[in-house]
């Protein structure tokens, strides 16, 4: 009866400290896996999870090489807009220089035209002057640093030169950016500006200068009944 | 002394699952349901031994058996692609609650039956 009990007893003692072994190793693994969500899952679950991100990715692989495709087509055609914009400003430069909306420099001539006590300067001698400014080739022409524009208008108020309504007096500074040679031998040949009014009673004076700075048109230059 | 080989068992069997190195996740599920398996039995066998029909040998047999046959079940419920261990885990769960009722209701009638002498005798010896 003793041996019968005494192996008992041991099975017992097998059995047991195997069960809680058992118990025990299985509360760790539960305890560990609760931390992490990837250890909550079997080798299945975790195969489909990893060919459903896969698919996901090859997806978005596929989207990302597209878009890449479709960035590229977008630069080569900005490129060809670059160039047409670089083309584009370059002719809106020279037209805003034409029209005389920008700040400009260069060489030219600066003529002083002066009243004198019997003979006062004119609208028309300031006209005749921006006239054979540009006949003789001059780009820009500013008078007392009002910028003149093919709108410009120079007439006589009660005697006072007026241009686009600012009263000038004495001395009238014109400057012009052009040819310097050209534009000084067409207002000092024989029979030009300079001659024809000196002799008539007014002091002119020209020089020529380098690097003459021209402000820009300051008015508007609205288009309100000419229609295309 | 039976006693004491449970409470050794118990606590030296804690002590190697302490520091047991930590089994795949994928393995877990085949030891939790081996797990059950060996408690269905130790349960029954108690509820045998108060049955008075306790045989070591068909105890031992259905211990490692029982949970041999859970983890065998359950790995070809894997490989069919049913949850078998649900109906193990069903099948262990219903039977401990029987068997926990079983002995529940024996260790209170136990109790009531002790109560009732002691005031029977009580009685006796008041009328004596």
């Amino acid at each position: 009866m003793k041996k019968d009990k005494k192996i008992v007893s041991i099975t017992v003692l097998f059995m047991c400290i195997i069960l809680t072994c058992v118990m025990f190793m299985q509360f760790k693994i539960a305890r560990q896996t609760n931390l992490t969500d990837i250890k909550n899952m079997n080798e299945d679950e975790l195969k489909s999870e990893i060919l459903l991100w896969q698919n996901r990715y090859n997806e978005i692989d596929q989207k990302l090489t597209n878009r890449k495709l479709t960035i590229a087509e977008y630069e080569s055609i900005m490129q060809n807009n670059d160039e047409t914009t670089k083309m584009l400003d370059k002719e809106l430069h020279e037209l805003e220089k034409l029209i005389g909306i920008t700040d400009v420099e260069g060489n030219g001539v600066v003529i002083t035209l002066e009243d004198n006590e019997d003979k006062g300067v004119t609208a028309g001698v300031l006209l005749n002057l921006v006239n054979e400014l540009k006949y003789a080739g001059g780009e820009a022409i500013s008078i007392n640093g009002i910028r003149i524009v093919n709108m410009t208008d120079i007439v006589d108020v009660n005697y006072i030169v007026q241009i686009e309504g600012h009263k000038l007096s004495s001395p009238y500074i014109i400057k012009c950016i052009g040819e310097q040679n050209f534009l000084s031998n067409t207002l000092n040949s024989k029979d030009g500006y300079i001659r024809t009014y000196t002799d008539s009673g007014m002091t002119v004076k020209m020089e020529t200068q380098n690097n003459i700075k021209i402000d820009r048109y300051n008015g508007n230059l609205d288009i309100k009944y000419s229609n295309n | 002394m039976i006693i004491i080989a449970i409470v050794v068992g118990c606590i030296l069997g804690a002590i190697i699952g302490m520091y047991a190195p930590i089994i795949p996740y994928t393995y877990s599920g085949y030891l939790a349901i081996g797990i059950m398996a060996a408690l269905d039995t130790v349960f029954g066998g108690i509820t045998s031994i108060i049955k008075k029909n306790f045989d070591m040998k068909i105890f031992v047999s259905g211990f490692f058996g029982n949970a041999i046959l859970a983890i065998v079940l359950t790995y070809l419920g894997e490989k069919l692609n049913v949850d078998i261990y649900l109906a193990a885990i069903f099948v262990f769960v219903s039977r401990m609650f029987n068997n926990l009722g079983f002995i529940r209701r024996y260790y209170i009638e136990k109790l009531i039956e002790k109560k009732e002498n002691k005031k029977s005798k009580k009685k006796s010896i008041d009328k004596v």
